[in-house]
C-alpha cells in the first residue's frame, strides 16, 4: 500500500526537480542512506587517485543532473552518518497570516562537535531550506573537517517570509541580509549556551553565496562574528541579471515551438513512462540517474525546466510575501485567505509574473515606501556584488568556488569574478550551476580552501 | 473493527495531539520583527476574479477534479496536525528504539502478509504473470522466509507486485472520480476509496482467520496490535513530512502527482 505514495512523492519530487537548478529537490531520506551504503564500499586508502573528471560537459545538463553517486565525493562514515539536529523558535507576538499556521517558527539545523570548535555557518540557494540535500552535504563534509555547521533557509524560501523576515518581502539583499544578520545572532547566542566556538566563518551557495559576502561586509561595522573565512559557492555577480536570464527562458520556445509548460509536462511524462517500463522499487538518486540517461533532452528544453523550476520559487515567494503584507498583488487586499480555501488560480496568477515585474511592481515600490527616494537604480546597485567591489579586492579571507560554464554568469560576470578575487578564485571547466557541488574534486577543493591557514 | 472502536482511536489521538501541540516551541523577543501592518499596497494588481480564476484553473498542469475541495483542504490540515504532533514523534521514536534488523524483519512480515490480498487483486485483474509471481513470493518468504521474516524472494529476483483493490477497479475502467483527501489515510480519489475499503474489510478477515489458526482467543487486542504496529510501520517507512516541499502550493502539488502517479499503476 505505501508504494503507492512513495511513487506519489517520487513524481512531487521530479516535478521540484524541475527546479533543482535554485531550489534543491525536497530532501528525501534516501538520500542520506544512499550515501551512508555508498561510503560502506569506500575504503580508506592513503594516498588519493586523482577524482575521474566529471561527466557533464554540457553546463544545462550539469545544473539539472546534479552528480551522479558514483562521482560524489565520498564522506567519511562519521560525517556521513551524523544527523543535523532541527532547531526552531518563534518570534513573540508575530502576526503571521492564518493561512501559514504550519510555517511560524524558524527553523535552522545543527551539527555540532562535541569539542571546541570552529562555526559555519551555510546559507541555502534561492528557495531552498536549511535541510535541503545540498546543506546537508556541506554540512557533512564541513563536519568532516571538524567544524560545527548550521544550516540556514534561504531569505527567499516562503518559510523565511513567514516566520523571520523584518519587512515581509524578500528579494531585496540589504533587507536579507539584516535579517540573516539578525538570525546568525540569535543562533550565536543559542549554540554557544552549549557548545565552544573557536571562531566564525560564513559560507553559502548560489545566492546564498552573495548573502555570505554581504554579511561579511556588513560584519565591518558590528564586528560581532570576525568571519575567519567566507566562502562563496557558485554565487550570482548580480542577483537581477541571472533573474532575468532565467525569465527569458521561461518565455522562450523550443525549435519546434513548444512553451516551457509542455517541456516540464514532458519530463513527466517521461518520468511515468520509465517508471512503468522499469521497475523501480525505491526512489533514490541512483535510480534518477538510471532516468536521466533515457532522457533525450535537448539544451532548450533543459533551459526551459531550469526556468520553470526558477518561476515556481519565485511564485512561492511572491504570493506568500503579497498574503503576508495584505498588499493586493495577486491577492485582493481586502481578502484573507481562508486555510481551506483553494490556491490553485493564485499559484497560476503568481506563476506569469516575471522577475522583472515582481520589482517594479512590488519590490521598488514597497522599498520606496519605506525609503523614500529609492530608485530602481539604487535598488538594483544594492543587490550586486559589484557593490562590494572594495571590500572583495581588500579582504583577503574571502573566497570564491565555482564554474566556469556557470549558466547564470555571463563571460563578463566570470571574467569580474575572477579579476575581483585573483589568487582567491577557483574555477572548475564544467558543472554549471551548481551541478558539480557534490563532486568529489569540487568537494576537495572546497575542503582545501576551508582548512587553509592564516585567513585573516 | 466496529465504527465505536475507530472513534475512541481517533478521540485518543486527539487528546494526544493536543497535549503534544502545546509544548516544545521556543519563543524569542525581537522587537522590529513582529510583522506590523504597514498599509502598503501595490500599485499594480495582478489578482483573478473567481469566474476567470475558474476558467485558469481547469488550463492549469496542476488541476486535478476536486469538487470537494474545501474539505479536503481541511482534512489535509487535520492530518498534517495530527501526523506532525503524533504519527511522526512516534514512527521517529521507532526508528530510534528499535534496531533496523528488527524493523526489516516486522516489513517484511507485514509485506508477506499483503502478498495475499496483492494475489486476490493480480487474480481479479486477471493478470496471470503476477499472480504467478506474488505466488511465488507468497510461498519462497513463508518457508524459506521463516513466515515471512526474510525477503528471499527478492534477492531470488522475484520483486515485489503491488495491487490494491483500487487499481483492480481501475484495470476494469472504473474513473478516478472526485479527488478526496481521507482523514489520517491521506490523498486518494472516489474509486480509491472504494478500494481501500475493501482491502481492509480483506485484511480484517484475513488476519481474522490467522488469529483463528493461531489459536489466538482475544482477538480485539490482536486487531489493535496489528492495526498499530502496520501504522507505525507504515510511517517509519515513509520519508515524506507534512508542509516541507518548498511550496506553499503543497496541497495542490501532491493532489497533481497523486492523479499521476495511480494513472501508472493502473496501467503497469
Amino acid at each position: 500500500m505505501p508504494r503507492r505514495f512513495r511513487l506519489a512523492a517520487a513524481l512531487a519530487l521530479t516535478l521540484c526537480l524541475a527546479s533543482a537548478a535554485l531550489a534543491d529537490a525536497p530532501n528525501p531520506a534516501d538520500e542520506a542512506a544512499a550515501l551512508a551504503a555508498y561510503n560502506a564500499y569506500g575504503g580508506t586508502g592513503a594516498a588519493k587517485p586523482a577524482p575521474p573528471p566529471y561527466p557533464f560537459a554540457n553546463r544545462y545538463k550539469a545544473t539539472v543532473y546534479g552528480t551522479p553517486p558514483e562521482y560524489r565525493y565520498k564522506l567519511p562514515d562519521a560525517a556521513a552518518q551524523a544527523m543535523p539536529e532541527t532547531r526552531s523558535f518563534t518570534i513573540e507576538g508575530r502576526r503571521v497570516p492564518e493561512l501559514f499556521w504550519y510555517c511560524d517558527a524558524v527553523e535552522y539545523s545543527v551539527l555540532l562537535q562535541k569539542r571546541e570548535a570552529p562555526l559555519i555557518f551555510i546559507i541555502a540557494g534561492t528557495g531552498a531550506r536549511y535541510n535541503s540535500s545540498k546543506v546537508r552535504f556541506l554540512q557533512q563534509l564541513f563536519y568532516s573537517a571538524g567544524f560545527h555547521a548550521v544550516g540556514i533557509s534561504s531569505p527567499t524560501h516562503y518559510n523565511s517570509l513567514v516566520s523571520l523576515s523584518k519587512h515581509g518581502v524578500s528579494g531585496y539583499v540589504p533587507y536579507d541580509v539584516e535579517d540573516l544578520y539578525a538570525l546568525f545572532r540569535w543562533i550565536k547566542e543559542d549554540v554557544e549556551k552549549t557548545a565552544k566556538v573557536s571562531r566564525y566563518c560564513v559560507a553559502g551557495y548560489s545566492l546564498g553565496g552573495l548573502h555570505a559576502a554581504f554579511l561579511a561586509s556588513r560584519d565591518e561595522k558590528d564586528k560581532i562574528f570576525n568571519f575567519d573565512k567566507v566562502l562563496l559557492i557558485n554565487p550570482p555577480v548580480d542577483l537581477y541579471n541571472s533573474a532575468l536570464v532565467f525569465d527569458s527562458w521561461v518565455e522562450g520556445k523550443t525549435g519546434d515551438g513548444r512553451t516551457a509548460g509542455q517541456a516540464v509536462n514532458k519530463f513527466t511524462e517521461d518520468f511515468t513512462d520509465f517508471y512503468r517500463t522499469n521497475h523501480v522499487g525505491r526512489l533514490d538518486s541512483g535510480v534518477l540517474y538510471r532516468f536521466f540517461k533515457t532522457l533525450d533532452v535537448s539544451d532548450e528544453e533543459l533551459r526551459q525546466l531550469i526556468g520553470v523550476g526558477f518561476r515556481v520559487t519565485a511564485s512561492s515567494m511572491i504570493f506568500t510575501s503579497d498574503v503576508c503584507l495584505r498588499a493586493g498583488y495577486i491577492v485582493p487586499a481586502d481578502k484573507t485567505i481562508q486555510t481551506s480555501e483553494p490556491l490553485l488560480p493564485y499559484f497560476t496568477a503568481a506563476s506569469r509574473i516575471s522577475f522583472e515585474q515582481y520589482v517594479d511592481e512590488f519590490l521598488l515600490p514597497y522599498v520606496r515606501s519605506q525609503s523614500p527616494g529609492t530608485t530602481k537604480e539604487t535598488l538594483l546597485a544594492a543587490c550586486t556584488l559589484r557593490g562590494l567591489d572594495g571590500f572583495l579586492r581588500a579582504s583577503g579571507n574571502v573566497y570564491v568556488i565555482g564554474n566556469e560554464d556557470d549558466p547564470i554568469l555571463s563571460v563578463a560576470e566570470l571574467a569580474y569574478l575572477k579579476d575581483v578575487f585573483g589568487g582567491r578564485a577557483a574555477f572548475f571547466k564544467h558543472g554549471g550551476h551548481c551541478g558539480n557541488l557534490q563532486y568529489e574534486g569540487f568537494a576537495q577543493k572546497l575542503l582545501e580552501i576551508i582548512q587553509q591557514r592564516g585567513g585573516q | 473493527m466496529s465504527i465505536r472502536r475507530i472513534s475512541l482511536h481517533l478521540a485518543a489521538l486527539l487528546v494526544l495531539a493536543a497535549l503534544l501541540c502545546a509544548c516544545g516551541v521556543t519563543k524569542r523577543q525581537a522587537p522590529g520583527y513582529t510583522l506590523p501592518e504597514t498599509g502598503f499596497r501595490a500599485p499594480v494588481s495582478r489578482a483573478v476574479d473567481a469566474e476567470a480564476a475558474r476558467r485558469v484553473d481547469e488550463q492549469s498542469m496542476l488541476y486535478v477534479y476536486d469538487p470537494l475541495e474545501r474539505l479536503n483542504r481541511r482534512t489535509y490540515n487535520f492530518n498534517a496536525m495530527v501526523d506532525r504532533a503524533v504519527l511522526v514523534p512516534v514512527a521517529v521514536g521507532y526508528q530510534r528504539a528499535v534496531p533496523q534488523t528488527v524493523r526489516t524483519g516486522v516489513s517484511n512480515v507485514i509485506s508477506n502478509l499483503n502478498e495475499v490480498p496483492c494475489l486476490a487483486n493480480s487474480a481479479l485483474q486477471a493478470n496471470q504473470n503476477k499472480v504467478n509471481v506474488t505466488l511465488i513470493r507468497l510461498v519462497t518468504n513463508s518457508v524459506l522466509g521463516v513466515g515471512g521474516l526474510f525477503d528471499v524472494a527478492t534477492k531470488m529476483g522475484f520483486e515485489r507486485e503491488d495491487e490494491d483493490f483500487g487499481q483492480t477497479l481501475g484495470v476494469w475502467g472504473a474513473p478516478n472520480g472526485a479527488y478526496v483527501v481521507l482523514p489520517l489515510y491521506g490523498p486518494s480519489n472516489a474509486r480509491d476509496t472504494v478500494g481501500t475499503a475493501g482491502d481492509m474489510v480483506f485484511s480484517y478477515y484475513q488476519m481474522e482467520y490467522l488469529f483463528d489458526a493461531a489459536g489466538v482467543s482475544d482477538h480485539a487486542l490482536a486487531g489493535d496490535i496489528n492495526t498499530v504496529v502496520r501504522a507505525v510501520d507504515t510511517r517509519a517507512n515513509m520519508p515524506f513530512r507534512y508542509y516541507t516541499t518548498d511550496t506553499p502550493f503543497e496541497y495542490d502539488v501532491l493532489r497533481f502527482a497523486y492523479t499521476k502517479a495511480r494513472a501508472v499503476q493502473v496501467q503497469q
